[in-house]
């Protein structure tokens, strides 16, 4: 890992502590906001790649695209956080598809990287809805 | 970075004079506000929002003034505008161009 990576890893962290500080055990609240920089930075770089003169070798270990796949890693470790209460598949497929352009550059894997990171967002929202419909668990020492 | 980089990383930063252009190398990606000829801030910290940018460097996005992305590309710096304040990622107007040119390069 490279320090530039460090230290945007320790950024994104730092700034995920502060936005989550209010409700702290809430963990589909962290991937939802996790995703949203995802989108973010994933936008930032898919601006850049769209101008068409930027070679492919130079977008995949640009800033911008580090980034989005740090962003990603630590997407990665806070679902793995979750067990299966948030749905995967879709993130897999999107994380498999970075990983893929990352390693091939081949050009015409860019376009399905919008699309897969909204069923994400689909996943999520269907998350945030189960959890919000589930029985409150009983608390414990409650009176008798 | 390769050894070449690095040499002239070090000569710039040896000769550097006050109001020098900061030489980037090809994929820094920084984030910068520009009003007129003048950079109002930049970051490196590409992990912010623009809006979080804005809001830690200038309190508000004064009047006149432009945010966004600029990226080294080969020999040329582009900016490109912020998505949350103009609504689209376009290339910035040529006066963003021109004064982030001569203040990256």
């Amino acid at each position: 890992m490279t320090a530039r990576m460090v230290s945007l890893r320790a950024s994104v962290l730092r700034e995920l502590e502060v936005a989550c500080s209010q409700k702290p055990g809430d963990r589909i609240g962290r991937l939802c906001w996790l995703r949203d920089q995802v989108e973010n930075y994933l936008d930032r770089w898919l601006a850049f790649a769209a101008l068409g003169s930027i070679a492919m070798k130079s977008l995949v270990n640009d800033d911008l695209f580090v980034m989005t796949r740090v962003a990603a890693e630590i997407y990665n470790d806070e679902q793995s956080k979750l067990g299966d209460k948030v749905k995967g598949r879709a993130w897999e497929a999107f994380y498999s598809t970075l990983l893929r352009l990352e390693a091939s550059r081949d050009r015409s894997l860019v376009v399905g990287l919008r699309p897969a990171l909204d069923a994400v967002g689909a996943d999520l929202h269907d998350a945030v809805t189960n959890q919000a419909s589930e029985p409150a668990s009983p608390s414990r020492g409650g009176s008798a | 970075m390769s050894i070449r980089e690095s040499i002239i990383g070090f000569f710039d930063r040896l000769n550097a004079k006050p109001g020098d252009a900061r030489r980037l190398r090809d994929g820094d990606s920084l984030l910068v506000s520009v009003r007129g000829n003048t950079i109002l801030a930049h970051t490196f910290d590409i992990a912010l929002s623009h809006a979080e940018f804005v809001r830690r460097s200038l309190g508000t996005l004064p009047e006149g003034a432009w945010v966004g992305t600029i990226r080294k590309t080969g020999r040329q710096v582009i900016a490109l505008n912020s998505k949350t304040f103009y609504g689209n990622q376009l290339p910035a107007p040529q006066s963003v161009q021109d004064a982030i040119r001569s203040a990256f390069r």
